[in-house]
């Protein structure tokens, strides 16, 4: 359990700016949306992905509907070894379940903090959270990590 | 007498450590009280009543007696078990409860008052009039609690963390080692805790290694202790990074709090040995017989020279084989059983103590009754061992059942959950013993709760006066309270009362085990959490923006926004004046940023909508937007806002900040559940748009020259730029003025607020907070959930009802049918006026002691008159217009006049913000 052992991770926090939200009240997700991070049964988030979203809002027309939600959103950058430690640092969630890999997404809490979590890879993921959090979660990390 | 002394193995002291600033050694692995016993020091503590001298009873987390204060400042821990912590180079102990010192203690008279001082002392002697107990109390607050706590801030940091795993092992002893090894091997992820640095339990003290689990692939966590046992496999484990009083490493925190969710919990808890009742059975030099064997076994001390064993099991004979390889003298084993075991040393059968000797340096003899006489032996330590109660604490407070085993005179674990089982000793798997004594010559000084000096006789005078329940007898005595919850005394107390009751101890009945198994800090239980309101600040997008201009900051909620923007020598009644009436005059800008917002499309926009605000919506025209209200289903006001049709069946709906999680929670709620079907999608961006307010005369001229298009009309919206910065504009009032709302991507605000706030300070207006905003709408007669809408007040009592939609179909339509709605006393939103400030939150009365007729909800200054205006739920509401009352305020010693009037003082046509 790392007892004696700073967590070995970096987090570097950014505005995530390039977020929208997907619903779709009818149909199945275009292929041009592929990728899409769902977050509920009939929503996805498409993360950078500016320059397709006129596209994607013409494929949902009628169906659904892009509206961005970037503006009050920080990303968190978590890599490392430890970024999963880091994780169940005041989060309630089993960071070390087999489904929990690269591609996969959470929705949970962390240190009373909903956020989504997107795993980018094999020793990173991606945490979006509202930015009024954000210097509670770099504060909490900041103690926590080697790179916080 | 001899002291306890280090027995001759070779190893050296590397540890240095001070008790009351007497400087000593230790060596790794020494607990303080294998370290105090190894300098010779019997005398610990003083004990909480009576301050009577107590040393080292135990070896573990159930020791009674040696409460220390260990580390300084801010690390300063009181009430530390010595048996609990290792010694750490540096660390500072001190004893406590004790006045000059611990040697000669001032509060040691308590102990010759003690027949004055029975249980229940502090019930019959501190009772009578008011007046009196101001007196009582200066006295039991000085002599109240154990231990000092900590003045400094805590300067170390806490941590919570989360853990998953199949299997839980709480116990590192034989049996849970066992466990742990064979779940592993099956191929499950499991973890192992004890609460000691070692794993080993039982078998630390036999000398007996134990494999390693590691190996066999278990996760394992030493000095945790699992301090509750919660639903559905749910734990929580306390680990200690540093001991107590100690730096923690650098970076990491002092102590983790485990949230553990686990599909089994295997209960490896272990077993406590009982003291035995006989007089003087709490001197120091009096131990349990498995601590002696413990202290000598493990750390390689011997606790007294001449040693007195008594027993009513075979255990202690493993105490009696230890000491005597340690180099000490047993001189009797005295055992209660009538045919004791074959055992080469003095031992007597039938033989109980009856009273320990000696003086606060110890215990120097210890009279028993052997068969039919009375015997005395010297002694230097007298080891005990009533037995042994299964630790089942952890299994009780997952609700599992307990069934009771007379051989061993202990409850067991029987029943419970399906994913719970204990093993080992903590299911009953101990030495059998033969049944307590009842002989006591001298119940006074036979201690069975030795931390909160409750004796025998204590037991039996509660019961005397009629204290049949355990529980009561619990509360009486102070049985089984504090830090050590009766480890060692409950059993016994049981006992003494099942006697004087005439049933078995089972009929006696148990207190219940709660969480924590073991004292934890608040810091464990704080976590990140610690400092300011020991939760999250949120802050606004443009925070920074605030900061550089020295605002005030008004928590609401987990939120911090500004509250004014005092100049030099202002006050903030100052600020918020002059911010104020620059917007009644000029121009002013604040920020909105949290206000919710909710953009809600699709083809049943309105449709959604309709069902959760109580006003029409299908009819706004684009471009448009109004005032609205949503209800609960009882039909009491929910919150409010403002819904704008951005397009078609595009529509932005904004409400109260501290509603925004109850309001996405309510619209989830309709559309998700009672209206599925709707095509319709609600996203929450409270936080994608900032929000800032410019309002004042002078606003709409600002705004024309910031954008340089055609401000939009009253509650009409437009789009433009505002430097460089793309801003949805809303034209809203909620000061009473010309106003906007300016609404741009949170990350991107900072620019527009400059910009606006450059064009108002050029024409004279300054930037307001809160304060001011509440001045203004107050004036305004603006309701405002929490005050004025405080969840039990309907759109009719709140005189909104002519907004209400006449086709109904929204939530709480129907509840705002029932007849008792409309009682004429019901309590209703008017103004009030006076020559001075309002007390907010007062009482309305007719007169002093005249029935309370309703309350004062918000209260501030007239801007640009003199007097103050409040808004006010009243019985009877309007009806009373005119009506002269008493706004009294008792707590604050305040008592205005004040006339009702109508809830609008500023501008009742709305003509300043129709252009």
């Amino acid at each position: 359990m790392g007892r004696a052992i700073v967590i070995d991770a970096d987090v570097a926090l950014a505005p995530a700016r390039d977020v929208t939200v997907l619903d779709l009240w009818e149909g199945e997700l275009p292929a041009i949306a592929a990728g899409a991070m769902q977050v509920e049964p009939r929503r996805w988030w498409l993360i950078d992905r500016g320059e397709a979203t006129e596209e994607i809002d013409t494929a949902i027309a009628g169906r659904g509907v892009l509206v961005p939600i970037g503006g009050g959103l920080t990303r968190a950058t978590i890599s490392g070894p430890g970024w999963r430690d880091l994780l169940s640092v005041s989060g309630f969630f089993d960071v070390h379940h087999s489904g929990f890999g690269a591609g996969s997404a959470v929705s949970t809490i962390i240190h009373h903090v909903p956020v989504r979590i997107r795993v980018t890879g094999a020793s990173s993921c991606d945490v979006f959270f509202a930015t009024s959090y954000a210097s509670t979660l770099a504060e909490l990390w900041q103690k926590t990590s080697k790179g916080g | 007498m001899t002291a306890p002394r280090r027995i001759a193995d070779g190893a050296t002291d590397s540890l240095r450590f001070t008790f009351d600033g007497r400087a000593m050694t230790a060596r790794p692995g020494d607990t303080l009280a294998a370290a105090l016993l190894a300098n010779g020091v019997s005398l610990v503590a003083r004990s909480f009543k009576y301050h009577r001298p107590r040393g080292i009873m135990a070896a573990g987390v159930e020791e009674p007696n040696a409460l220390v204060t260990v580390g300084e400042g801010g690390r300063t821990e009181p009430n530390t078990r010595a048996t609990d912590v290792f010694v750490y180079d540096g660390l500072v102990a001190r004893s406590q409860n004790a006045w000059p010192s611990l040697n000669f203690d001032m509060g040691a008279m308590n102990g010759m008052l003690a027949r004055f001082l029975p249980a229940g002392f502090y019930y019959k002697t501190f009772f009578g009039p008011a007046s009196r107990w101001m007196l009582y109390e200066r006295f039991i607050r000085r002599a109240a609690g154990l231990g000092k706590a900590p003045v400094d801030r805590d300067p170390d940091h806490f941590e919570h963390r989360a853990a998953f795993c199949d299997v839980l092992v709480v116990g590192g002893g034989p049996a849970g080692i066992q466990v742990a090894r064979d779940a592993a091997a099956s191929g499950g992820r499991v973890i192992l805790v004890e609460q000691d640095a070692l794993l080993g339990g039982s078998a630390l003290r036999d000398g007996i290694a134990v494999p390693d689990p590691v190996q066999a692939g278990v996760r394992m966590m030493l000095r945790t202790t699992a301090s509750g046992n919660w639903d559905h496999g749910f734990v929580t484990l306390v680990e200690r990074i540093a001991e107590p009083g100690q730096q923690p490493p650098a970076g990491m925190p002092a102590q983790r709090l485990w949230h553990v969710r686990a599909k089994r919990i295997v209960l490896a808890t272990g077993a406590i040995e009982r003291p035995l009742t006989f007089a003087g059975n709490d001197r120091p030099g009096v131990m349990l017989a498995s601590a002696v064997r413990a202290y000598i076994r493990r750390h390689g001390v011997l606790a007294g020279q001449r040693v007195v064993i008594a027993t009513n099991n075979d255990d202690a004979y493993r105490t009696a084989d230890a000491a005597r390889e340690a180099g000490g003298t047993v001189v009797a084993i005295l055992d209660s059983r009538p045919e004791p075991p074959a055992a080469e040393h003095p031992t007597f059968a039938d033989a109980v103590p009856l009273a320990a000797h000696g003086g606060r340096g110890g215990v120097t003899a210890i009279t028993a009754r052997v068969g039919a006489t009375t015997r005395r032996f010297d002694a230097d330590v007298v080891a005990m061992s009533g037995g042994f109660t299964p630790v089942v604490h952890l299994h009780s407070q997952a609700g599992g059942t307990l069934g009771w085993r007379e051989d061993i005179q202990a409850f067991v674990p029987e029943g419970g959950p399906e994913w719970i089982e204990s093993v080992g000793s903590a299911v009953g798997e101990v030495e059998p013993i033969a049944p307590a004594s009842a002989e006591l010559p001298d119940p006074k000084h036979s201690f069975i709760d030795f931390q909160n000096d409750v004796a025998a006789s204590d037991v039996d005078l509660a019961w005397r006066e009629g204290y049949r329940s355990v529980e009561h007898l619990k509360r009486y005595t102070t049985l089984g309270m504090a830090t050590d919850q009766g480890k060692t005394s409950n059993m016994a107390g049981l006992a003494r009362l099942a006697t004087s009751a005439g049933v078995t101890i089972p009929q006696a009945g148990l207190t219940t085990f709660r969480p924590p198994y073991t004292p934890l800090t608040l810091g464990a239980m704080a976590g990140a959490d610690g400092g300011g309101h020991a939760a999250p600040r949120r802050r606004i997008a443009l925070h920074d923006v605030h900061e550089a201009r020295a605002a005030l900051w008004q928590p609401l909620g987990l939120w911090h926004r500004p509250r004014a923007y005092p100049q030099i020598g202002e006050t903030l009644h100052d600020a918020a004046l002059r911010e104020a009436r620059a917007v009644r005059t000029i121009a002013g800008l604040t920020d909105v940023s949290t206000l919710a917002k909710f953009a809600v499309h699709g083809p049943d926009a309105a449709r959604l909508l309709e069902m959760v605000c109580a006003t029409g919506i299908a009819k706004l025209a684009v471009g448009r937007g109004r005032y609205t209200f949503m209800l609960r289903e009882d039909g009491m006001v929910l919150d409010d806002g403002t819904v704008w049709r951005l397009d078609e069946n595009g529509y932005l709906l904004t409400s109260s900040t501290g509603g925004a999680d109850r309001m996405e929670a309510h619209l989830s709620y309709v559309h998700r559940v009672l209206a599925p079907t709707l095509r319709v999608s609600v996203v929450a961006q409270q936080e994608h748009y900032a929000g800032i307010a410019l309002a004042g005369p002078r606003a709409a001229a600002i705004l024309a020259d910031l954008t340089g298009i055609e401000p939009p009309a009253h509650m009409g919206l437009a789009r433009a730029k505002v430097a460089g910065v793309p801003a949805l504009i809303l034209a809203a009032s909620y000061s009473g003025e010309r106003a906007f709302e300016l609404y741009a991507a949170g990350h991107d605000a900072a620019p527009i607020w400059g910009a606006i706030e450059d064009k108002v300070r050029a024409a004279g207006g300054f930037p307001y907070g809160l304060e001011a905003l509440e001045f203004l709408r107050i004036e305004k007669g603006h309701v405002v959930i929490g005050a004025e809408a405080d969840g039990r007040t309907t759109p009719h009592d709140l005189g909104l009802e002519r907004m209400l939609r006449k086709a109904g179909g929204f939530v709480g339509a129907q509840a705002l049918a029932r007849p008792a709605l409309a009682a004429p006393d019901r309590r209703r939103l008017v103004g009030l006026v006076s020559s001075e400030q309002i007390p907010e939150g007062a009482m309305l009365v007719a007169n002093h002691g005249a029935t309370v007729e309703g309350h004062v909800t918000s209260a501030g200054p007239r801007l640009l008159e003199s007097g103050g205006a409040a808004l006010a739920l009243l019985a009877g509401g309007m009806a009373r217009e005119g009506e002269t009352l008493l706004a009294t305020s008792p707590t604050r010693d305040r008592h205005v006049r004040v006339t009702v009037t109508a809830p609008v003082f500023h501008d009742p046509d709305g003509a300043r913000y129709r252009d």
